[in-house]
């Protein structure tokens, strides 16, 4: 096991080459400029050489990336030019809501989706089957800006059960801190219950159908320990491969919903980077978010390992 | 049988813990923690006022940062200037007593007032002012082209004067009205800037001073105690020259990107104030009895040529293109209902500046005439190449002006990206014949740009650098706007730009709220409160 792990994590490596310096021409190399985005439309050329001079810029490209990379290494990850602070401290304090967003989505999205995919699974061809058929297909074309703006109509401005838009730190309540992500966690959370929906469904039909079922069927074994037990426990391989991808495509996915909300996460923050060529806080986040699904790629490797012991050897 | 129960009783328990989570707390304070709807002292108005705002700057230091919004937070709210505008558009004593130009119109002095207090309570004094002018004459390339090498001196502890060997007849509207504003700071604070060069603390002398700035969440200021106001007490506003009383503690302005989500919240009551409302909200939003809606002019549109290369440097061809354009509709695909027409590169607000000179070549939508003066030209087929930003509906205009010159023959090509993009790419002559951009209000007509051979267009004609020479060297009012006007007109035949009209800003508030200014780029709200 422990070999395994090691050669998983060794394997992480090159990968993160490749994307820190994709990442860095990607964003070195579209047009634009953080020095005139920065100083506005009245700024004189001057001005704007001279700004660039201060960031660096006027720096040769592969000289910019040997110094990101080595200060990120110590722990300098740059100068966010929005407002002068450094980029670690900026992506750290809007990584919070970002997660916390995420989770709260991801809660909701498992506790719809795992119940009702197992329950379409058992009841095959039925009216619960067709329903929740429907539904994971509203779920995924349904877009979550426009679910947002429903529940906002909905909740916020009929009903003025949730605030329209702004955040509340955990530090002032948890009351209050949920009140101001719910809504957004809903939307945020449909689209991957739905999704998780479809993958628990077809994982315990495959499951459900296999001669080991049958055999426990056979034997009079309860069907409540059939699903709970034998049958979920196979059906989870799938499952965790979801809810991983899942937890990825809401960090990173949350751009959207974070926007519309005024959640001051990591997706609002890159957006408005771009709008202001903010380079090293883009870089950060990207690099961010890649290290995240590496990481998370391998955990789910480890963990089907663990499993499903035939991964192992194999 | 069991199982649908179960699966009823988990739906259950979601909804009710999603409505639970709604209905605990109070329905007003979010972000931020800010007690809005506790009452002031008299128990009459809300303790926070709450402003929703769609964009933020990267610095609240206006002496080196141009964007709109953070002068609609801060310009004499937090920063106060020597002097200010009045209605008519002219500069009116604010930090200073008064103020002089000598006969020559080479000499300006500032007799500077007594007692007046800075944020960190501090007594404001001629090193001071000295300080902040010169920092901003470096920061503001207008100001640097109209003083040259010259820089402000202190004369006594309570007079500080600027000399050149130039007119500065039009400097003191630039210091009041200008888009990087004058702003009066400690001389501690010009000297204490961040990596980027802005100023890190935000010490002025407005009513209220800067208390946090939560990046992407708010911007939050507090009254400010120990400030004196000049004026007469209980007169009205003239212009921005006002008896300021900061009857609110806290003005915060939240962050809130999406238009949508902005009206929303003035509909949910969440928000006093909200800016920059869509112009496809504003039906719904004026016939909601509750709120004030008003529309108020905010710039000018500039199609910008691109006179160093390509088709748009010949004089025949942008005669064409003006000749061509039907203004109300560009205008309409880009604003929808919110804007007006008028042919002065200048905006209604600066009434004296006002003309309607070389008005019969603007909006002439007579495509004929075109394709005449393209055919004597001897028009090739040459492509001519918009850039247009995805940025407040400038690339529908640029497709609604794309469909106007395709029918005269043109063959129009565009390039649309972002505005980060678009101010990159309009640096370089060979990537666009003609650009489309927009301009804040300016209090007089020597700040507009796109006079000068250096800002990308490149317009570069003897008579056109003559007349603004003229314009700026005048040493009386009367003088000055009379070449102005000859400028105008003159601009019309010659193109530097199209000005096809000038665009609306929407604002939404609450009925309750009483006392804002709203004399020009938007609300000032150091009078303004929300009566409970």
């Amino acid at each position: 096991m422990k070999k395994f792990i090691l050669k998983r994590v060794l394997s992480v490596i090159p990968v993160l080459i490749v994307v820190s310096v994709v990442i860095f021409l990607l964003v070195h190399l579209v047009p634009g400029d953080p020095a005139a985005a920065m100083l506005g439309d009245m700024a004189s050329a001057e001005d704007i050489a001279a700004l660039r001079a201060k960031m660096g810029l006027d720096r040769p490209l592969i000289e910019q990336y040997f110094v990101w990379i080595i200060n990120m290494f110590r722990g300098d990850f740059g100068t966010s030019v929005a407002n002068g602070e450094p980029v670690l401290s900026v992506v750290v304090s809007h990584l919070m809501p970002t997660v916390s967003l995420a989770l709260y989505a991801l809660l909701i999205a498992a506790l719809i989706a795992i119940p009702l995919g197992m329950a379409a699974a058992q009841k095959k061809g039925t009216a619960i089957d067709h329903a929740v058929t429907v539904f994971s297909l509203a779920g995924v074309s349904l877009p979550s800006f426009l679910l947002g703006l429903f529940l906002m109509l909905l909740f916020s401005v009929r009903l003025r059960l949730f605030p329209v838009s702004g955040y509340t730190e955990m530090s002032e309540g948890l009351g209050q801190h949920l009140r101001s992500i719910t809504l957004p966690a809903i939307a945020l959370g449909f689209m991957n219950a739905a999704l998780m929906m479809r993958m628990t469904r077809a994982s315990m039909l495959e499951v459900l159908s296999s001669d080991y079922i049958k055999m426990a069927r056979a034997k009079g074994v309860k069907e409540k320990w059939i699903l709970g037990k034998h049958a979920f426990k196979n059906a989870l391989v799938t499952v965790i491969t979801v809810f991983g991808q899942s937890i990825v495509h809401a960090l990173a996915g949350a751009a959207v919903v974070e926007s519309l909300f005024a959640i001051p996460g990591l997706g609002q923050l890159m957006v408005n980077s771009i709008g202001r060529r903010d380079y090293y806080v883009i870089q950060a986040i990207v690099m961010l978010i890649a290290v995240f699904n590496v990481l998370i790629n391998m955990l789910i490797d480890i963990l089907y390992g663990v499993v499903d012991p035939r991964v192992r050897i194999r | 049988m069991v199982k649908r129960k179960a699966l009823g009783i988990m739906a259950a328990g979601i909804m009710a813990a999603v409505l639970l989570v709604g209905c605990g707390g109070s329905s007003q304070s979010t972000s931020g923690g800010t007690e809005a709807g506790t009452v002031s002292e008299d128990g009459s108005y809300k303790e926070t006022l709450r402003i929703a705002v769609t964009q933020q700057s990267p610095s609240l230091d206006l002496h080196k940062n141009s964007t709109l919004i953070a002068r609609q937070m801060c310009d004499g709210t937090v920063w106060e200037k020597l002097v200010t505008l009045n209605g008519n558009a002219e500069a009116v004593p604010e930090l200073c007593e008064s103020y002089e130009l000598s006969e020559d119109g080479k000499t300006l002095t500032f007799v500077l007032r007594k007692g007046v207090k800075f944020h960190d309570g501090s007594e404001m004094t001629a090193e001071d002012v000295v300080a902040s002018m010169n920092r901003w004459i470096e920061s503001f390339s207008s100001a640097k082209d109209m003083v040259g090498d010259a820089r402000f001196a202190k004369v006594d502890d309570s007079t500080v004067q600027i000399t050149t060997d130039k007119s500065l007849l039009l400097l003191p509207a630039m210091i009041a009205g200008a888009a990087q504003p004058a702003s009066i700071t400690t001389a501690a604070c010009c000297e204490n800037e961040d990596d980027n060069g802005f100023m890190k603390e935000y010490i002025g002398t407005g009513p209220y001073k800067f208390v946090e700035w939560k990046q992407d969440q708010y911007i939050k200021l507090e009254r400010f105690d120990d400030y004196v106001p000049y004026g007469t007490e209980g007169a009205e506003d003239d212009g921005w020259a006002s008896y300021k009383t900061a009857p609110t503690r806290y003005l915060q302005f939240d962050i809130v990107p999406d238009q949508a989500t902005e009206t929303a919240g003035m509909e949910a009551g969440q928000y006093d104030c909200a800016f920059n409302i869509s112009s496809d909200d504003y039906p719904r939003l004026e016939a909601n009895p509750e709120l004030n809606v008003y529309r108020s002019q905010m710039g000018s549109v500039a199609l910008v040529f691109n006179h160093k290369q390509g088709i748009a440097s010949n004089q025949y061809f942008r005669t064409a293109v003006n000749a061509a354009i039907d203004c109300d509709e560009i205008m309409t695909a880009c604003f929808g209902d919110g804007y007006e027409l008028g042919s002065c590169y200048m905006d209604a607000g600066q009434a004296f500046w006002n003309t309607d000179a070389g008005s019969e070549l603007y909006n002439q939508k007579d495509p004929e005439k075109a394709k005449e003066i393209l055919k004597e030209g001897g028009y090739n087929g040459e492509t001519f190449t918009i850039l247009a930003a995805t940025l407040n509906g400038m690339d529908n205009m640029a497709v609604a002006l794309q469909s106007e010159l395709q029918a005269v023959g043109i063959n129009v090509e565009l390039t649309i990206v972002d505005w980060a993009t678009l101010i990159d790419y309009r640096n370089d002559p060979s990537l666009f014949d003609m650009y489309i951009t927009s301009f804040a209000e300016v209090p007089v007509p020597s700040l507009k740009l796109y006079f000068g051979k250096d800002y990308p267009g490149w317009s570069d004609d003897e008579k056109l650098a003559q007349l603004f020479g003229e314009m700026t060297a005048a040493t009386e009012m009367d003088d000055a706007k009379a070449k102005w006007e000859e400028l105008q007109a003159y601009s019309w035949d010659y193109l530097p730009i199209i000005c096809p009209g000038h665009y609306l800003g929407i604002f939404a508030w609450d009925k309750d709220l009483e006392g804002v200014n709203m004399y020009s780029g938007g609300p000032k709200f150091w009078n303004a409160a929300v009566r409970e």
